[in-house]
């Protein structure tokens, strides 16, 4: 694995404000039982007609995902990586809830399209009118590492140039106490959903600056050493479970929301290195960063 | 026949999660696919499905829709005398 990784350009809409990274200096700290995602504004960035059909989920992908392109200046993305631990929970429980009370019949073909976990990385698709590679990983609280694993191994592989990783959850208050437990961490930090999109690329646009190198991701399942895998990264800074639910709450996105405010604290020179480590149940997921 | 034109106008709104637009936005009389509001073929099978759950009609196909979504007007002409709720 010799060949450089950069991530070009983050984006995310979480509980912190929206759109940007700004809040680096003094983020918000959710707290209580739920908290949900500060929304943007989503007029400038798409017409009502192609608002209607959009859920929440969809407007959030799609948003930070056109942001992180527009950033990177790669153009079209050659491959879409997408992580959905819950994938497109509100459609799916309203699709379940109408086959239960009309009874199987007059049921919205709008929340049956919609309610597929990979719903999301092909509305971003069509959305960039990319035709490359296309994967979505359902791994629960590692579907963000598993997106970004292939998208790494994919760009060091000389397979694509460039991609779109990202990960996206939703969870309305409505449905927080039912779902929201599988999200796992200590009930001190509130439920939470949030949309996070990373331009990854094994070059540097002319006139770009990258914000950081990806130099490594890793998956571990069961681990035995992990304290002797982490030590052995020699990282500045390392940054765990802790740190993304204190800033995002609880979801299956917090560590790829964790890997946009890390990116940007490389980026600007807070840290020269950061190893991400998200444990999730069995598996751990190791995502490293390094000044570019 | 008006009365239904403005709750037939509200439930496609709804339906539709038209949710920058009012009734009054709707012409009753412009085509409800391509050059007037723009829906699409999903489109159509929501309002069959509006169709069926609030007036209780029930359409063989979507072909059979063709003139009856042709405008707002004509959705309230057919709901008129095909409805059994």
């Amino acid at each position: 694995m010799s060949k450089d990784v950069y991530i070009l350009a983050v984006s995310q809409i979480s509980v912190q404000e929206p759109l940007t990274l700004d809040w680096l200096d003094d983020p918000l700290r959710p707290s209580g039982r739920y908290a949900p995602c500060r929304e943007p504004d989503f007029r400038p960035f798409f017409t009502p007609m192609q608002a209607r059909r959009m859920g929440p989920l969809f407007k959030r992908a799609a948003a930070v995902s056109r942001k992180v392109v527009e950033e990177a200046g790669t153009g079209c993305p050659e491959g879409i990586f997408t992580g959905a631990g819950l994938g497109c929970i509100a459609n799916t429980w309203d699709f379940l809830e109408s086959m239960c009370t009309a009874g199987e019949e007059a049921l919205s073909p709008t929340l049956f399209m919609q309610s597929t976990h990979n719903t999301v990385g092909s509305m971003i698709a069509m959305d960039a009118g990319c035709h490359g590679y296309n994967c979505t990983y359902s791994q629960d609280g590692i579907s963000f590492e598993s997106a970004m694993l292939d998208a790494f191994l994919q760009i060091c592989g000389d397979m694509i140039g460039n991609a779109l990783a990202g990960v996206h959850e939703e969870l309305p208050e409505r449905l927080a106490a039912f779902v929201g437990k599988g999200a796992g961490g200590p009930c001190e930090y509130p439920l939470s959903e949030g949309s996070a999109a990373l331009m990854l690329s094994g070059s540097v646009p002319e006139g770009k600056k990258a914000m950081c190198r990806l130099s490594d991701v890793r998956i571990l399942h069961r681990p035995s050493n992990l304290d002797e895998v982490v030590s052995a990264y020699g990282a500045s800074s390392v940054l765990g479970n802790d740190f993304f639910y204190s800033l995002f709450g609880r979801s299956f996105c917090s560590s790829g929301l964790g890997a946009c405010a890390a990116a940007g604290m490389v980026a600007s020179g807070r840290v020269p290195s950061v190893l991400l480590v998200n444990v999730s149940g069995p598996d751990a997921g190791l995502v490293f960063l390094e000044k570019a | 026949m008006e009365e239904l034109i403005l709750e037939l106008k509200t439930k496609i709104l709804e339906a539709l999660k038209l949710q920058d637009m009012a009734p009054e936005d709707i012409d009753a009389d412009a085509p409800l696919f391509k050059d007037g509001l723009g829906l699409d073929s999903i489109d159509a099978l929501e309002l069959m499905l509006l169709l069926e759950k609030n007036y209780g009609i029930k359409l063989k196909s979507p072909a059979e829709g063709k003139e009856i979504f042709k405008s707002v007007r004509t959705m309230a002409e057919y709901v008129s005398a095909n409805r059994i709720k």
